[in-house]
């Protein structure tokens, strides 16, 4: 993966730049906005899906046992 | 009184009744979701915030931050998984066996992230939406396996044999995963040479290994919180036949 | 033990050669589909030349998934399959007696069809030979893989599709080098290395693969 090199002890860069200049620029990414935020809001979505579709599992599987409870 | 509500022993082991697994995993399940969302934002700081734009990729490089991770998790979940449906056949345990189901979807989910994410890095990085190299090709080959895991698993009625066969499968699937992504190493330097190298990550900085291995373990906390309420669901429908589960339709709410 | 052995497969060909057409579709289906390529590709001989190991190929893993489920079918249904676990003969031999079985009235075809759709390809005759050699290599792997699909599958009504989602993924090493052997021949390079690795697959397969498919019989029937 590369060499890693030793460049940071603080939560802030050396020079204390900022990356980006303005949000537009953060947006752009460079020019790379698709690419970018295209994988990290499909990766959100399903991750975001995943999570609700199990909750609604869970939801059903314990209203099965309630009915199973009030049928018996 | 729920006797099944007493504190369980020290013995880890204690969790092989779905009761008690039932009853811990959902007192841990909010706390893996804290641990996910804090790494996550903190991660993406790291990664969007410090990280300065690489030299060569610009800032399309940033999706490794999400590739990487969902990547080693797809690889690791597989094997975690394999290895709780063994367990599961050989000493004959229902949980393990409804833990290993549990954890598929998940491990699907991510290897579905990670060939996503890599193609969305391949564009801008080498020109095509796909690229043959041998990782994202094992990659793809490992979705595969956990497809055939859960189709084989959903197949099969009988909760028993559906367990077993899917440790079987899953253990013939980790046995062959480094026959097979040894193969497409080969096959990969035969048919492309080295033009295409996704290896060829960025020159490392602390901070950009910072915020993957953050997002690491964000994920590994979000893995955990999603397969222990799977693994409850799936407990609650195989043992909805048992005393405790039936007492939770009167007890909780 | 090597009795058992060999009257296992000897039963399963005879119960092949009773229904002589049904075991001839993989065949069919083999060359029906390695000679859509060109059909739908164009008749370009160097394209064809090229693509040819690895529609022969491709198309040999298809048509070895067709049949594999009638390795155990209908024993199971007669209820023979059980008779023979509950019996004390050792399971892994009839396995291997039924993979012999199937692979000699599936995968021999498919290596003696290969040279036909070699010509159709306008391959070379060395590169034709080779292709033949890997396949004879190959399509053992085949059988033994698939008998592990269709014990695995045993009596599932979606069984004949989940065997090529299960199998055809742990084919792919030998796909690879069996591809690769052909192409280093193309190459004028020698096809050593592609048909020693072929061949350490082979016999790892036939160590492994027959044990996993009794214990798959196993779950599937206890």
């Amino acid at each position: 993966m590369g060499k890693v090199a030793r460049s940071y002890r603080t939560l802030t860069r050396k020079d204390n730049t900022m990356n980006w200049k303005s949000f537009d620029d953060f947006w752009q990414m460079g020019g790379y906005g698709l690419y970018v935020w295209g994988s990290y809001a499909v990766t959100l979505l399903v991750m975001a899906a995943e999570a609700l579709i199990c909750r609604q599992h869970f939801a059903a599987a314990r209203r099965a046992i309630n009915n199973l409870e009030q049928r018996t | 009184m729920n006797p099944h509500s007493a504190s369980p022993t020290t013995r880890w082991t204690t969790f092989a009744a779905p009761s008690r697994f039932y009853a811990l995993a959902g007192r841990l399940v909010p706390w893996f979701w804290a641990v996910a969302l804090v790494l996550g934002a903190a991660g993406l700081y790291v990664g969007f915030a410090i990280a300065p734009t690489d030299f060569q990729q610009g800032d399309a490089y940033r999706i490794i931050f999400i590739h990487v991770p969902a990547a080693w998790m797809s690889m690791l979940l597989y094997m975690v998984m394999a290895f709780w449906a063994a367990l599961g056949w050989i000493l004959n345990t229902r949980m393990a066996s409804m833990f290993a189901r549990a954890i598929a979807p998940t491990g699907a989910l991510f290897t579905v992230i990670a060939l996503w994410t890599g193609a969305l890095w391949g564009k801008p990085t080498w020109g095509a939406w796909w690229v043959w190299d041998a990782r994202l090709t094992s990659e793809f080959i490992l979705l595969l396996l956990y497809v055939g895991y859960i189709a084989l698993t959903e197949a099969i009625d009988d909760n028993r044999r559906s367990a077993h066969a899917g440790a079987l499968l899953a253990l013939v699937g980790a046995v062959n995963i480094p026959v097979i992504y040894f193969s497409v190493r080969w096959w990969n330097t035969l048919h492309q040479g080295s033009s295409i190298n996704m290896t060829a990550a960025p020159t490392m900085a602390m901070t950009m290994l910072t915020a993957m291995l953050l997002l690491t373990f964000s994920f590994w906390a979000y893995s955990f919180a999603v397969v222990l309420t799977r693994a409850r669901s799936i407990v609650l429908e195989q043992e909805s036949e048992t005393e405790w589960v039936r007492s939770l339709a009167v007890t909780e709410r | 033990m090597s009795g058992l052995f060999f009257s296992v497969a000897a039963r399963d060909l005879l119960l092949a050669g009773r229904r002589r057409i049904e075991a001839l579709l993989p065949l069919g289906f083999f060359i029906v589909a390695a000679g859509l390529f060109p059909i739908g590709v164009g008749p370009e001989p160097q394209m064809l030349r090229q693509m040819a190991p690895g529609v022969v190929w491709v198309c040999a893993l298809l048509a070895a998934m067709l049949s594999v489920t009638q390795m155990f079918a209908s024993d199971h249904q007669d209820g023979s399959l059980e008779q023979m676990l509950l019996s004390s003969q050792p399971l892994i031999t009839v396995v291997m007696g039924k993979v012999l079985a199937h692979w000699l009235s599936s995968g021999v075809p498919l290596v003696l069809a290969a040279p036909l759709i070699g010509i159709l390809f306008d391959m070379r005759a060395a590169s034709i030979g080779t292709l033949a050699l890997t396949l004879l290599l190959g399509t053992p792997i085949l059988s033994l893989l698939g008998a592990l699909g269709a014990a695995l599958t045993l009596g599932l009504r979606s069984g004949a599709a989940l065997v090529f989602l299960l199998v055809l993924p742990l084919t792919i090493p030998a796909l690879i080098f069996g591809t690769g052997a052909v192409g280093a021949v193309d190459s004028g390079l020698s096809p050593q290395a592609h048909l020693s690795v072929l061949g350490a697959l082979l016999i790892l397969t036939a160590l492994g693969a027959p044990l996993a498919t009794a214990a798959a019989l196993r779950i599937a029937i206890d």
